[in-house]
């Protein structure tokens, strides 16, 4: 039947036109603009990209071994060490991961800042985070610890009770325990975190452009120096081709090293532990959650003490932000929903094919999408969409567009694999009875399958509007006019950051940001 | 007439032949057991009937229309699985109906066909949950959602397999009414002989990616063809030659094997040696010169002699 | 380094005209060269579209992101420091204004001789300070800057993204000669005890807070009048080297207005151009813009010599770093720059053997962990 026929078709042309237009076209052109002029040893062997190269490394790597150092302790002591209230513990531990890079920022500079909360407290500037490595790498740490402490947890959870009692009634010492039990079975998540935090940390932007203070850039932040302020597009577009290329290289070196996760044997309590240990495990795992709250926590200490008179109804940073602070909002919410809805939908056109048609073509995309975001970082993909479209009228009048379709970018990884992980949920022989009762594919989907991945398809909007929220680096890269999200707002608002509105705003898009990842763990259930 | 018809039928995935060539035909109306052990590819032929599994060659007839090239949808199949799969977003009631749905049938026509077809299938809880319904119940809702528009091809794959075995009797003795009552031609999948013997009127009997037989029940259970087919219909002390130690068993041979029933095996003093491996409800099993054979249950412990009657 | 701009009003159909500047022009106490454009031509104010952007650097980053489908008609603020990559990028088309008999041949041979761009005002880059937290600085250098102690009071804006930051790094160019050991001792220690911010307006703020200890900014010779002129206030004092014969020597800015390429709205756009540098406006620039008219022949207010150098005391440098020495060099200087500014010895990267080591305990780890 044509009508049949079509509406596959035409989630196919949905997905290939966005992927198109989107990523493979722009990438496309950096990798032409790179390409087009010489001077590829200007760069490798310029002064700035040398130092910027290791710069970016080294604090990926300080940041990655500390967070270790501290994540690896604080998932044991949660798992195995019987804190009081673990669940709620576990909680809180995770929520600064989730929280967008700007809010974090904020109240980390609160904290920081020559005349911050931390000197006031002191009397003395502790320690000096513009500009400097620690600065860097202590931001990072901060950020990042929460994801690590909840991978190794989930790890520690899956430890078969067995091997310890052997290994303790054979005389093991508690060393010899961590060395030949607790390791290796933890180390599949060790590497993940590795893997995780080092990309996320090497491809900074947010962090290492607020307080980076010029003297230090990531290679990502250079892109963006060299492109739009600089206007040396060319030499931004080798840096953009040369990071991609160490991306790819850091992941498949990961993958070829680490194996799959054994999560072999169900978790059993572990036996109980003295009552000082519990203690001591909860003051620990306390401390750590002070130490990654501490931002969000200067940011609600600070806004009850300023009185300033800027909110979000007020006019006076109209200019700054370019709108009005309501506007900011609303931009926001715009760009969330919009990014929830089409990547859902793109998500679902992804299912559709793989469901319908034939294996090789959606597997080869589903792949590519899974690499998508090692592959392309969110200022190279800017820079890309700026070069191909920049002559385009929608680029000049319509920039809305590019910046949803860069937060969609961002987020179709996630989506895709919530939609298509709740698909696999579904036997297949619903589609097979269903089509032997007469259903035409469009009836399956509608009647069958839709119903029941509509949880998952929930998770998955809010999965895209989460991602969408946080996003910074590509909206920045491209925001114009009235289009600054919260985000931008806060960057931009950052030099007046003892009063009211940016304040707000970091606590508006923690809100919000909290609220969807919330709904998208209750629906998971 | 021919009712579901495979033609040389070549199933072959990544260079591994599953069927070469297979053919069968089934009557018009009848209910085909298709018996074979697990593994041995019934499911596969079943699922290349319904259209699900693509044949390399080979044609498939249904009803001696040729659907080898038609979609699942036009087949006007009705299909069992072997898990119910009833569809949990919808009531019992909408399920039975959802192929009614599909072919735009009336809302009004499709509630009174449903409630037909739940009597006819001892159908009473139409508003329940399906997710709570015991495995009999969804079994009968599976069923009656299959048949309810009235498709001239029934498919079940071993429809019984997760219920316990007095649902099993209960449900085969039901669908034998049912089945006999329907104008349907049924594939039914099964490695249960005691579902074959109840339902078949023509049971093929699959092993190692062929067809080893083809008959009524009484038919393959006498004179299984060989002992793959004896195995799988559970027929007890096959043997392929005659020697059996001193014993004349020339008498029961069938075809071109031999097959004792276990009342013919009784203890003697005077017979061969034999060694008790283990006692069932019903049945001894011995060990009788390297031969496993099965008696009518005897107190023994240890070893006796058995002669053959 | 931040990036940002404003729009007043939303592009519509009903637009006129649409402007690009920053958001300081003629902003204090504020002369409204909008409303009087609007009622000068005719057009109704709300047809006009001022975008302001936080430094004319922004609003070159901008036309040259926007040069294929330009949305501005007219730029204010494009200094000579910026003309040569507004040159380079194309984003100007060359316009003589019918008013451009008001503007001296020397000020428009120092911006653009093509005329790309044509002067409406110009400064004098130098050091603003508050005389009541630094003292009297006297005989000053550049030089004098290699003195911690200075630096350490200093603020001063990135010459990447700003423009003032621009003509301060050329004077240091022009004086000390880019990447001589004086210029690198004087950025070096700039480097390590100066504050660097992004745009005037920021280094404005940093100045002004008592807390943030940095009494001394880039900024205009000029800049000590607003607080004469506006508030009677004599705290404040400009500095600049001192030369020979009492002169002292800075560099001189001299910002232009400039007609886009392919502009939407050429007409009007020439017609605001012809208007702004007329005595309308430019009778203003003195007590509104804090900088000097370009036009000649308007007084200079008695509160401008009383609080600064007069235009007679200062010998500009620009003779000496002329408009072709910068468009060949200014990349190469702007790169020396950050390269200086980037090296930094307070934050060294771990050395790579360690590097190398961690990597050989990470793969031994690893080996004795798949046994």
């Amino acid at each position: 039947m044509i009508m049949g026929r079509s509406w596959i078709a035409l989630t196919v042309l949905q997905l290939i036109t966005f992927l198109g237009l989107f990523y493979i076209v722009p990438l496309i052109e950096v990798i032409q603009i790179s390409l087009s002029s010489g001077g590829w040893t200007e760069v490798i062997w310029g002064q700035l990209f040398i130092t910027f190269l290791k710069f970016s490394f080294t604090q990926a790597i300080l940041t990655t071994v500390f967070c270790l150092l501290i994540g690896i302790p604080t998932g044991y002591a949660l798992t195995r060490l019987q804190p009081f209230a673990k669940k709620f513990l576990s909680v809180l531990i995770l929520i600064p991961f989730l929280i967008p890079p700007m809010s974090i920022l904020l109240g980390f500079v609160i904290i920081y800042e020559p005349n911050g909360l931390l000197a006031q407290l002191l009397g003395f500037q502790l320690i000096d985070v513009f500009g400097t490595l620690s600065g860097v790498v202590l931001a990072h740490t901060i950020y990042n610890i929460s994801i690590v402490t909840r991978l190794i947890a989930s790890n520690f959870e899956s430890l078969d009770e067995g091997k310890i009692t052997l290994a303790k009634s054979s005389g093991a010492s508690p060393l010899m325990v961590w060395r030949y039990v607790y390791l290796p079975h933890i180390l599949p998540s060790i590497y993940a975190s590795i893997l995780l935090v080092f990309l996320l940390s090497f491809n900074s932007f947010a962090v290492v452009l607020m307080i980076g203070n010029v003297k230090l850039q990531t290679l990502e932040v250079m892109i963006y120096s060299q492109s739009r302020v600089r206007l040396n597009y060319g030499l931004a577009a080798k840096i953009a081709i040369i990071q991609l290329l160490i991306n790819v290289l850091v992941t498949i070196a990961f993958i070829r090293i680490t194996k799959e996760p054994k999560y072999t044997g169900t978790y059993r309590d572990p036996p109980k532990v003295s009552k000082k240990l519990r203690i001591l495990s909860t003051g620990w795992i306390f401390a750590v959650i002070l130490f990654t709250w501490q931002s969000i926590l200067a940011t609600v200490y600070q806004l009850s003490r300023t009185s300033g008179r800027a909110s979000i109804f007020d006019g006076n940073y109209s200019s700054l932000l370019g709108t009005s602070p309501l506007r900011v909002i609303e931009n926001t919410l715009f760009f969330g929903v919009m990014t929830g809805l089409l990547a859902t939908s793109l998500a679902i056109s992804l299912l559709v094919q793989r469901l319908f048609m034939s294996g090789r073509t959606t597997s080869y995309v589903l792949g590519f999408i899974s690499i998508m975001p090692m592959m392309s970082s969110s200022i190279t993909l800017s820079l890309g969409l700026l070069l191909a479209y920049r002559s385009t009228s929608f680029f000049s009048d319509d920039i809305w567009i590019f910046i949803v379709a860069s937060h969609i970018l961002a987020s179709l990884p996630f989506v895709t694999q919530t939609v298509l992980t709740g698909a696999k949920q579904v036997p297949t022989e619903y589609i097979t009875l269903s089509q032997s009762l007469g259903a035409t594919k469009l009836g399956t989907m509608r009647y069958v399958l839709l119903p029941l991945l509509a949880p998952s398809i929930i998770v998955a909007f809010l999965f895209g509007m989460a991602v969408s929220f946080g996003e910074f680096g590509a909206t920045f890269f491209l925001v114009r006019g009235e289009w600054a999200t919260i985000s931008i707002g806060i960057q931009r608002l950052f030099a007046t950051r003892s009063n009211f509105l940016p304040l707000q705003y970091s606590l508006i898009l923690v809100l919000i940001t909290l609220l969807s990842f919330s709904l998208v763990e209750r629906l998971r259930k | 007439m021919s009712g579901i018809e495979l033609r040389e039928i070549t199933v072959a995935w990544d260079k591994e032949i599953f069927f070469d060539n297979l053919s069968f035909n089934v009557n018009n109306g009848d209910v085909a057991v298709l018996l074979g052990l697990s593994g041995s590819g019934k499911s596969t032929i079943l699922k290349t009937v319904l259209g699900v599994q693509a044949s390399k060659t080979g044609r498939v007839f249904l009803n001696s229309r040729d659907v080898t090239n038609i979609d699942i949808k036009s087949r006007d199949i009705g299909y069992v699985p072997q898990e119910q799969h009833l569809f949990p977003n919808m009531t019992t009631e909408e399920n039975i109906g959802f192929g009614l749905k599909m072919r735009g049938i009336a809302r009004e026509v499709r509630k009174k066909r449903i409630r037909e077809v739940a009597n006819f299938v001892g159908i009473d809880f139409l508003q329940k949950d399906p997710r709570l319904l015991s495995g009999g119940e969804k079994q009968r809702v599976a069923l009656a959602r299959a048949i309810a528009p009235n498709p001239k091809t029934l498919l079940m794959d071993e429809p019984l397999s997760s219920l316990d075995t007095a649902e099993r009797l209960n449900m085969s003795l039901m669908l034998k009414q049912v089945l006999g009552e329907l104008d349907v031609t049924t594939l039914y999948v099964t490695h249960s002989p005691q579902e074959a013997e109840i339902l078949a009127d023509s049971v093929i009997v699959l092993e190692g990616g062929k067809i080893q037989q083809i008959g009524s029940f009484e038919e393959v259970a006498t004179d299984p063809v060989n002992i793959k087919v004896a195995g799988i219909l559970g027929i007890r002390n096959v043997l392929e030659s005659d020697t059996l130690s001193q014993f004349d068993i020339s008498s029961y041979r069938r075809g071109s094997l031999y097959i004792i029933p276990p009342s013919n095996i009784v203890e003697s003093d005077g017979g061969v040696p034999a060694k008790i491996i283990s006692h069932s409800g019903l049945y001894t099993f011995i060990d009788v010169e390297g031969k496993i054979l099965t008696m009518e249950k005897c107190e023994s412990k240890k070893d006796i002699r058995v002669e053959i009657t | 380094m931040a990036l940002h701009s404003s729009s007043a009003l939303q592009l519509n159909e009903g637009t006129q005209l649409t402007i690009y500047t920053y958001d300081s022009l003629l902003a204090y106490p504020g002369y409204d060269y909008i409303g009087n454009f609007s009622a000068y031509a005719g057009v109704p104010r709300d047809s006009i579209n001022l975008v302001t952007f936080s430094d004319a650097t922004e609003i070159l980053t901008r036309s040259a992101v926007e040069k294929d489908s330009p949305q501005a008609d007219v730029l204010i603020g494009l200094d000579n420091g910026l003309v040569h990559k507004a040159r380079s990028e194309e984003i100007l088309q060359p316009y003589v204004p019918s008013t451009i008999a008001n503007i001296p041949q020397e000020l428009i041979n120092g911006l653009a001789n093509d005329n790309l761009l044509t002067p409406y005002d110009y400064g004098v880059i130098s050091l603003y300070y508050d005389k009541n937290r630094v003292g009297d600085l006297g005989n000053f250098t550049l030089s004098d800057l290699t003195d911690k102690q200075l630096a350490n009071k200093l603020v001063l804006e990135n010459p990447l993204l700003s423009s003032p930051g621009l003509g301060f790094l050329l004077w240091t160019n022009a004086e000390l000669g880019s990447q001589s050991p004086e210029w690198n001792a004087l950025w070096t220690n700039i480097r390590d005890n100066g504050r660097l911010v992004d745009s005037w307006g920021d280094a404005y703020n940093v100045f002004a807070a008592k807390e943030s200890d940095r009494p001394i900014m880039v900024s205009y010779t000029s800049s000590p009048a607003f607080d004469k002129c506006l508030y009677n206030d004599s705290s404040t004092a400009a500095l600049l080297t001192t030369g020979e014969s009492g002169k002292v020597r800075g560099w001189e800015q001299i910002e232009g207005i400039g007609l886009v390429k392919n502009a939407q709205h050429k007409a009007l756009a020439k017609q605001f151009i012809d208007w702004f540098i007329d005595s309308n406006v430019q009778d203003n620039i003195y007590l509104n813009q804090w900088m000097y008219p370009a036009m000649s022949g308007i007084s200079i207010p008695a509160c401008y010599n009383s609080s600064t150098y007069t235009p007679e005391d200062i010998i500009p440098y620009n003779s000496e770093l002329t408009p072709q020495d910068i468009t060949q060099n200014l990349d190469k200087w702007l790169n020396s720059w950050e390269e200086l500014y980037v090296i930094n010895t307070n934050t060294t990267p771990l050395p790579t053997w360690v590097f190398m080591f961690g990597l050989a305990i990470f793969v031994v780890v690893r080996k004795k962990y798949s046994e």
